[in-house]
């Protein structure tokens, strides 16, 4: 009885999860393809593109050590608490929170922003635009890639070093083939999180407009249709790799 | 040409020792430290104890070699084979020029050779041991520790790796813990006895039946019951250095009244020494059901005396077991 009432729930369920996007491809796709044509628009998903490869590159590069060390047993647990508790707040965070925390930062009358300024404005700049996706996207794969170290046996590698490995050897050979399915969830996850950024960069980087930015200016220029199908493309960069991993793996991450 | 050990701000161990190449076996009972040592040795137990090898220190106060930098190859007694590899390509990632020669006839000793294309999940337990043992010789490095890595392999075929790893050493050193003392005795060049983390110099398998270094070492090594030799010592005694019955030509013969009765249920029987004024009872692993008679010879006595008291004599022969 219970097993069955469960079954029907989850039928409505799905329904229900499914409906958006059903909604999305079938509005989106009125006007899928004059939705480039507007200007502005093929100039937003070049930066959404650009900076996302970037903001994905640099979560990886310094997202990854961080995983490793804290996915590894000799760490100190302490250490790993607080990270933990730092990691997961950032992740909650409203994203129009940490916006307003980076313009501050970035402002020119701050010591940072200042300092930046004499270069060239901080605010609204490119840099400020990855700056702000990798705020948003880095707690999501640093916390994913962690857990995917976390549950490589300690053994594995001591057993590398006591055959005369070296722990870059090691780490080629027995850590990045063991971690790389979670790795690539966390790079996805990432990804998709870059894409969709909206909350921080509509403060700090409202120039250069990226993709998401540009749906809520179309919003206000030319109305709902035409924002749902620049909405369509977004969504068509951001998900069909993590939703194909997810299918891959015949259940949740 | 040695490893040398002092064990100095060890939190566990005590005790130093010094080996030199061959067959060093190192046997204790559950959890006195055997594995502690050996993965001292390997370098991943704590850093502050000694050790040199030939001259060159691996771990001492301000220094510290890191396992991958050691000439060692480890084995521990559950062997995490990487589940996602094959065996040979474990051995070929690990594999030196200098042993690919002789690799296969070690995989043909340890008869693994059909199995080398399998992943570790399709081995059994014992098989996964000797493809371990199989990719530490692969390292070809001078040193081979093996923690019990053959606890799991069948009678007849570790008796045949032992023998190999005595008349035939694919590498100068090995060490190698064991449970088994009658192998450990009739394998290896030496014998280094661990009991509660104090370790015991290393010693020739005669030397140390001959004089185990305490009546802890000589329960362990089989010794069992006591008896007083005179007035101040008393031997503890092994039942394969005792022949009921008077025998002058094959030690010293001890008049007394022994009465050796079976006792029910048991594996052991229950001996009665009447003699020196005094009654001693002992339980013995029985080799004779019943017998009784006026003397029994010990095999060379002195070579097991101990200047215990009677209480010693009698608590060591009740209470320690292994």
């Amino acid at each position: 009885m219970l097993y069955k009432a469960g079954k029907a729930v989850t039928i409505f369920v799905l329904i229900l999860t499914a409906v958006p996007l059903v909604v999305l491809i079938g509005q989106g796709s009125r006007f899928f393809g004059s939705a480039m044509t507007v200007p502005g628009a093929a100039d937003a998903l070049w930066t959404t593109l650009s900076s996302g490869v970037l903001a994905l590159g640099l979560c990886f590069v310094i997202g990854l050590p961080t995983a490793y060390w804290l996915g590894n047993q000799r760490s100190h647990t302490r250490i790993k608490q607080i990270s933990a508790v730092l990691l997961v707040t950032a992740l909650l965070m409203p994203p129009l929170v940490l916006g307003l925390v980076l313009a501050y930062i970035l402002a020119p009358t701050t010591l940072i922003g200042s300092w930046l300024n004499t270069v060239h404005s901080a605010s609204n700049t490119f840099t400020a635009l990855v700056l702000a996706e990798v705020y948003e996207a880095l707690p999501y794969f640093v916390l994913t890639a962690w857990s995917a170290f976390a549950m490589i046996p300690r053994e594995w590698e001591e057993e590398a070093w006591v055959l005369h490995k070296t722990p870059w050897q090691t780490f080629r050979f027995v850590l990045w083939p063991a971690s790389r399915p979670g790795l690539l969830t966390a790079t996805w996850m990432a990804w998709a999180r870059i894409v969709g950024a909206f909350g921080s960069p509509v403060v700090v980087a409202y120039h250069p407009t990226a993709l998401p930015v540009q749906i809520w200016i179309t919003i206000e220029e030319s109305g709902l249709p035409q924002a749902l199908a620049l909405a369509l493309w977004l969504v068509l960069i951001g998900l069909p790799l993590p939703a194909w991993l997810t299918w891959k793996k015949r259940g949740i991450l | 040409m040695s490893l040398a050990l002092k064990t100095a701000g060890h939190s566990f161990l005590r005790g130093e020792a010094e080996w030199i190449s061959g067959l060093n076996a190192i046997i204790g009972p559950s959890g006195a430290g055997k594995t502690t040592l050996l993965r001292l040795l390997a370098g991943l137990g704590e850093k502050t104890a000694d050790i040199r090898f030939k001259n060159a220190a691996w771990q001492g106060r301000d220094h510290y070699l890191p396992p991958y930098l050691r000439p060692i190859a480890f084995v521990p007694q559950y062997p995490s084979l990487i589940p996602f590899r094959r065996i040979r390509q474990q051995i070929e990632w690990v594999l030196s020029p200098s042993s690919r020669s002789y690799l296969e006839e070690w995989a043909e000793e340890l008869e693994i050779l059909p199995l080398l294309d399998r992943y570790p999940r399709m081995l059994s337990g014992g098989e996964q041991q000797r493809a371990a043992i199989l990719r530490a010789l692969a390292t070809g490095q001078p040193m081979l520790l093996l923690d019990e890595a053959l606890s799991q392999v069948e009678d007849r075929l570790r008796q045949h790796c032992l023998q190999c790893l005595k008349h035939n050493p694919p590498v100068p050193w090995v060490f190698y813990s064991t449970h088994r003392l009658e192998e450990a005795l009739e394998f290896s060049d030496t014998l280094t006895v661990i009991t509660e983390g104090q370790i015991h110099s290393p010693q020739t398998p005669q030397d140390l039946l001959m004089a185990p270094p305490n009546a802890h070492v000589a329960w362990m090594l089989g010794y069992r019951g006591s008896f007083p030799l005179d007035s101040q010592r008393f031997v503890l005694i092994h039942p394969a250095r005792v022949v009921l019955g008077a025998h002058p030509e094959q030690g010293l013969v001890y008049p007394a009244r022994i009465d050796v009765r079976s006792k029910p249920r048991s594996l052991l029987s229950q001996w009665t020494v009447s003699g020196h004024n005094t009654t001693w009872h002992w339980d013995l692993p029985q080799y004779v059901k019943e017998w009784q008679g006026n003397a029994i010879t010990i095999i060379d006595p002195v070579i097991v005396s101990y200047a215990l008291n009677r209480e010693e004599a009698q608590s060591y022969a009740q209470h320690v077991s292994w």
